[in-house]
């Protein structure tokens, strides 16, 4: 038995390489699904998509699909989505109003909005046996940050806010008085970790995204990619416009000179006002800074080894003008999800790597090695940040990381 | 549920139809061309269907019928030519043949002779290099349209998808 992680042909230390088999390896992903998803804390709603009594959104974590439901009292409850009679799921929707009651749609057994049974069609038949069992929807853990709402499998999982460790301050930041503008989901062809991956790299977008390719000639942009422990990592650079270069990119690809000047938000010289955070093991934020309107986050959750769901959640400040709040709701996702000009390239490679393991037999080895000063932090294109979750990924794998020799 | 037919998302009227022959015939005839220079790739021309200050978005039902959130939305004539440059070559995602089927149109007055609104469905198939030819969104359309110089062009094009899951190349023009 070789230990996949360190027995390697590069020899490199740590998670500087890493061993494809965790992209296309079904029983590494089953191992995932038990030992990471089931057993961190996993965002599933921002408190604001639950403004009134009966609010649902539902989600499904390492397979278990589940509600999370505003009730009496304003209490926000998660409970396993299935009804305990048979089985069949009790919220069928990705966002809703249950008016209270949860009717299982099969045999019409009713659930109040903490997923308690109160009542069974046609009670007789069952004598006294409904009473001397619970057939409540069992609740899952959940805890609150920030608004956003976190759930785990694991009810002796450490308290949320150690969990998030130094991600929290910037959590509260992005989110903490911010309210969610709406939702969007997209198919990605793909493992999961090729999506999270890509917000701890900051190497690839010169290349990857043509256009901030042209935003980036001839200026030399400075920033950080920072190891923020616990698998959690924080991107931080100026923004960056070049109307020039934008101007010019367009009229060599179109052959025709825009009529009036490029809509480039403005240089943000040495303040590193754009932050990408990524906490483990699955969730994104992506912030654009004071007075700039892009505020997400995105959480990308595995179907399979080679496919994935991505849900991104836009903000807007609580209160904002009426012209922000209208600038954000248009144009806050124009690089975001699948029909976004920066996103769209991020899926495509994302397809075009899960392509590329077909190699695995003979190309084994991913690399991950810029940045070679100790400690954990390195420059903007460095990957310590990558490094950390492999990390953690790794500690929280353990053993099902040893392949077969 | 009540046809929402304003692109705010927020008036809800059943379109009443024009008694205007002529504009209607024109309308019909620019929505048809929208969808067949989107279809033959030339995304130049397709830009020049829409008025100096017009607007072409996309958003999901769900997100309609919730607070308004768009996929993305264009104002003016260089926020459309930004995307076409983009369609032409600054996306590494590969453009896949489409097909626009529109249909069920309903063309309404707008506010006066030289105005128009529109009601459509569409359904885009999408066929990528070596792939099975695709469903890959279908939806309505709520467009505004005013004639400038004699000439009918698109003031306004909202799609409204009605997947809230997108496909994974979700680039292209709907």
């Amino acid at each position: 038995m070789n230990d996949v992680w360190s027995d390697n042909p590069l020899k490199l230390p740590g998670s500087r390489v890493i061993d494809r088999n965790i992209y296309v390896d079904p029983a590494i992903f089953a191992a995932e699904q038990e030992k990471i998803f089931a057993r961190t804390w996993q965002w599933v709603a921002h408190e604001t998509e639950l403004k009134d009594y009966g609010d649902y959104v539902t989600a499904t974590i390492a397979g278990r699909p589940l509600v999370i439901s505003r009730g009496e009292d304003d209490r926000i409850s998660v409970f396993l989505n299935t009804c305990t009679h048979r089985g069949a799921v009790l919220a069928p929707h990705p966002r809703g109003n249950s008016k209270g009651s949860f009717v299982c749609m099969y045999h019409g057994w009713c659930f109040d909005t903490e997923g308690r049974l109160t009542a069974a069609p046609l009670p007789v038949a069952y004598g006294d046996n409904l009473k001397k069992a619970c057939y409540d929807s069992p609740t899952v853990r959940h805890e609150v940050f920030a608004g956003n709402v976190f759930v785990s499998l694991d009810p002796d999982i450490e308290p949320l806010a150690d969990f998030l460790g130094a991600s929290g301050p910037y959590i509260e930041r992005f989110t903490g008085k911010h309210e969610a503008l709406g939702r969007v989901r997209w198919v990605l062809k793909g493992n999961w970790k090729l999506w999270h991956e890509n917000f701890r790299d900051n190497y690839h977008p010169m290349f990857t995204h043509a256009v901030i390719g042209a935003n980036y000639q001839g200026v030399k942009i400075e920033g950080v990619n920072r190891d923020l422990s616990q698998g959690h990592s924080l991107l931080a650079f100026p923004s960056q416009g070049n109307p020039d270069q934008i101007r010019t990119t367009v009229r060599k690809i179109t052959g025709k000179a825009l009529e009036s000047e490029v809509r480039v938000r403005p240089n943000s010289g040495d303040v590193l006002n754009h932050h990408i955070m990524a906490v483990f093991p699955n969730l994104d934020f992506q912030n654009s800074g004071e007075g700039r309107i892009q505020n997400v986050l995105q959480v990308v959750r595995p179907i399979s080894i080679d496919r994935a769901v991505v849900e991104l959640v836009a903000f807007g400040d609580i209160g904002e003008p009426d012209a922000v709040r209208e600038a954000r709701l248009g144009q806050s996702l124009d690089g975001q999800t699948s029909a976004g000009k920066i996103s769209g390239d991020d899926n495509e490679a994302a397809r075009r790597c899960a392509i590329g393991f077909g190699t695995v037999r003979e190309v084994g080895w991913s690399n991950m090695d810029r940045g070679q000063e100790p400690g954990a932090e390195g420059g903007k294109n460095d990957e310590y940040s990558l490094r950390a979750f492999y990390d953690a990924y790794k500690s929280y794998l353990g053993e099902s990381l040893v392949a077969p020799a | 549920m009540a046809l929402k037919t304003d692109e705010t998302g927020t008036t809800t009227s059943e379109p009443v139809p024009t008694s205007d022959l002529a504009k209607e015939r024109a309308v019909v005839a620019l929505i048809y061309r929208a969808a067949r220079l989107s279809d033959e790739q030339r995304y130049l021309d397709w830009m020049e269907l829409f008025a100096p200050d017009a607007e072409y978005s996309a958003i999901t039902n769900e997100n309609l019928a919730y607070k308004g959130l768009r996929l993305f939305r264009d104002i003016g004539k260089p926020a459309l030519h930004e995307r076409v440059a983009f369609l032409m070559g600054l996306l590494q995602v590969p453009r896949g043949k489409t097909i626009h089927l529109v249909s069920n149109i309903e063309v309404s007055d707008g506010d006066g002779p030289d105005t128009a609104r529109a009601v459509s469905t569409f359904i885009i198939t999408r066929t990528a290099d070596m792939e099975h030819s695709v469903l890959h969104a279908a939806g309505r359309y709520l467009d505004r349209f005013e004639r400038r110089d004699g000439t009918w062009l698109f003031k306004g094009r909202l799609a409204v998808v009605d997947s809230n899951l997108l496909p994974p190349e979700f680039t292209e023009l709907l």
